[in-house]
């Protein structure tokens, strides 16, 4: 029988991580408000110029065009490029495991006082209930792929970023669903804690906990929770 | 710890970007991400460029090498040579022959030239090699400079092994684009980008290998509009008429330009080049102590740099340099809010701190000062740790490693 190709690979993982002590430290809160600030900025700067792709386009082009205005921000935001070399998209990297070699995140964020090995991992979905991107999509295909370790398994902290083109909030759906998936059995988020705004943020971005129950490779420990702090940015009605 | 290379390196990252470790070697951060900054661009280099214009002859570019070599002692006598060592010269005989003195100016002038008369010499090299219009190119720049040496010879010049020469005789824009080359490779991100990737260059030796000339990114020509076109005349000839850094500063602004590269970058490189260049005079520069106005900079750079933060917390933030009360090897500035007063803030442990920092061989101390409010900043008094990246660096590190100093900034 062929063997599946999803299988752990320990030489992968050993080659990316040798020297480095997992996870990593985690992010100053400080600091990421200020990258949360820096996301909510390059959409605000797109929707005065791009605002018919931004209320229209397809996720993929959402992401290409942050990506490239991202990039642009350090040029000129001084505090922007303090904290970030340079943002990719859909740039390949390996889950926990080595299972998956080709996993690839919406948008990673290089920083400058982190090994490019390593990036902050934003996970980006839209949101519509027209055209039935709900909270449970977010969820299912973005959240979980954290708790799960496709992606940041390295890390202690990540970023989700909802392009809202309905009137859902944090507080209205993303919050409930979570609360009433914990409640369940097995609560396939893990959550540890459910979103709490952010005091003293600039936007609106609000921090849920999960725990990862996964083991590093060859490690006796796994990377314990990881916060992820969630950015919606509403779409001005069209 | 030289707080100047104390970069960590994945053994991930070395093993597929193993070019990191020589950038890192003589460049820092910053100059890693201005070169990954260029490499973006995915510019031919200057070898695939010229096979794409010239061809290939046994694998090698056509109408370009190393110029000649004189008899040696090692010259082999030729199975069906002559019977004497080397070859016969005759074929270069009356040749202009390129002098030092001549290449301290962009455009050679031939007429002034010595005519080659040499009987023999150690290999034969091809007659086209030496047909103008030629791009010569220096194999060690001088350091003075820093800059590689490339010049111009519009007719036949004969150039030794100490020299790369390219010959765009077939081209029939020849004439500009060895004037182009000349400019592109004698600016200072040329220079810089031979430092950074150069396995020999600033690791063992001195002069640059053609190899790493061969590697310098190239804009292709072709595609440069007719503006554009005359624009390298106009750089050429203000340069041919007089070789100053006056008059290399657009030449330098212009190529950066071409590779993408910031106006920040620029500074970065200049830095880069002015203390870790591999010659003696570079060494000594970047050990000698930083004048008044190079801490004045110093200081200047990181407060604009810090200055968003401070701006997160509604205050303004300063960065002065410290009188010290002792003779000290190091050189410390302050970093914090405006003082509402003009009294003088002191640390009185400098003694002990600088102390232990000497003993474990340290070239950076960040101390926090909660009584104060500030932060003090001491460096080895030396001019390499004083320049503009290396503000930039302390800024960086700052931002990342004492945020909860730069976020209470406010509640003084």
């Amino acid at each position: 029988m062929k063997e599946s190709r999803f299988h752990p690979r320990e030489d992968q993982v050993a080659e990316l991580t040798r020297g480095q002590s997992l996870p990593l430290a985690p992010l100053h809160e400080e600091h990421l408000k200020c990258i949360a600030a820096v996301l909510n900025r390059a959409w605000n700067d797109l929707m005065a110029e791009r605002r018919a792709t931004l209320l229209s386009g397809a996720e993929a082009e959402l992401n290409s065009l942050m990506e490239i205005r991202l990039n642009a921000l350090l040029e000129t935001d001084a505090l922007w490029a303090m904290l970030a070399r340079n943002v990719a998209r859909g740039k390949e990297t390996i889950s926990f495991d080595g299972s998956h070699l080709e996993k690839r995140p919406d948008l990673s964020i290089y920083l400058t006082d982190r090994s490019p090995s390593f990036p902050l991992v934003v996970e980006c979905k839209l949101i519509d209930i027209r055209r039935r991107k709900t909270v449970e999509l977010y969820c299912e295909d973005g959240l979980l792929r954290f708790v799960r370790g496709d992606y940041g398994w390295a890390t202690r902290e990540a970023f989700m970023l909802a392009y809202v083109r309905d009137n859902s909030t944090i507080v209205a759906c993303l919050r409930p669903f979570l609360r009433e998936r914990r409640m369940k059995q097995p609560d396939l988020y893990l959550t540890d804690a459910l979103p709490e705004s952010i005091s003293g943020s600039d936007v609106h971005v609000a921090r849920s906990s999960h725990n990862r129950e996964f083991r590093y490779v060859g490690l006796s420990h796994g990377p314990g929770a990881i916060a992820i702090w969630h950015l919606w940015i509403a779409s001005p009605t069209q | 710890m030289d707080v100047s290379n104390a970069e960590t390196v994945t053994s991930d990252l070395a093993i597929h970007r193993p070019e990191i470790l020589k950038i890192l070697f003589r460049g820092s951060q910053l100059d890693l991400e201005a070169y990954d900054r260029l490499i973006s661009r995915r510019l031919p280099t200057l070898d695939a460029y010229w096979r794409a214009q010239f061809g290939t002859s046994r694998k090698r570019p056509k109408f370009a090498g190393n110029g000649y070599q004189k008899l040696r002692k090692s010259s082999r006598v030729r199975k069906k040579g002559d019977g004497r060592p080397g070859v016969s010269a005759s074929y270069l005989h009356q040749l202009p022959e390129l002098t030092p003195e001549a290449m301290q100016t962009l455009l050679v002038d031939v007429s002034r030239l010595p005519k080659f008369s040499l009987e023999r010499i150690h290999d034969p090299r091809p007659r086209e090699l030496f047909r103008g219009p030629l791009l010569i190119v220096h194999e060690a720049p001088p350091a003075q400079t820093a800059r590689i040496r490339a010049a111009v010879a519009d007719q036949d010049v004969l150039f030794s092994e100490s020299h790369y020469g390219y010959s765009a005789n077939e081209n029939p824009q020849g004439r500009l684009l060895v004037r182009y080359l000349a400019l592109l490779l004698g600016s200072r991100p040329a220079l810089w980008h031979a430092l950074m990737v150069s396995g020999k260059f600033g690791f063992e030796r001195e002069v640059i290998e053609k190899f790493a000339i061969d590697k310098i990114p190239v804009f292709p020509f072709d595609d440069f509009s007719a503006a554009e076109r005359r624009k390298i005349e106009r750089l050429f000839d203000d340069l041919a008429e007089e070789n100053t850094e006056k008059a290399w500063g657009p030449v330098d602004d212009w190529v950066a330009s071409l590779y993408g590269l910031r106006p920040r970058d620029l500074q970065v490189i200049a830095d880069t080049l002015a203390y870790n260049l591999p010659f003696a005079d570079n060494r000594k520069q970047a050990q000698t102590v930083p004048t008044a106005p190079q801490i004045k900079l110093f200081c200047s750079t990181l407060e604009s740099e810090l200055k968003p933060w401070a701006q997160r917390t509604g205050k303004d933030i300063q960065v002065l340099p410290v009188q010290l009360p002792l003779a000290s090897p190091w050189g410390v500035v302050r970093v914090g809010h405006v003082p509402r007063s003009t009294a003088r803030e002191a640390v009185q442990d400098w003694r002990e701190i600088m102390r232990v920092a000497d003993r474990l061989a340290a070239t950076e101390i960040v101390l926090p000062d909660v009584a104060t409010g500030c932060l003090w900043l001491a460096r080895l008094n030396q001019a390499r740790y004083w320049s503009t990246s290396q503000a930039k660096l302390a800024a960086r590190r700052i931002t990342w490693e004492q945020v909860d100093f730069l976020v209470g900034l406010g509640n003084r």
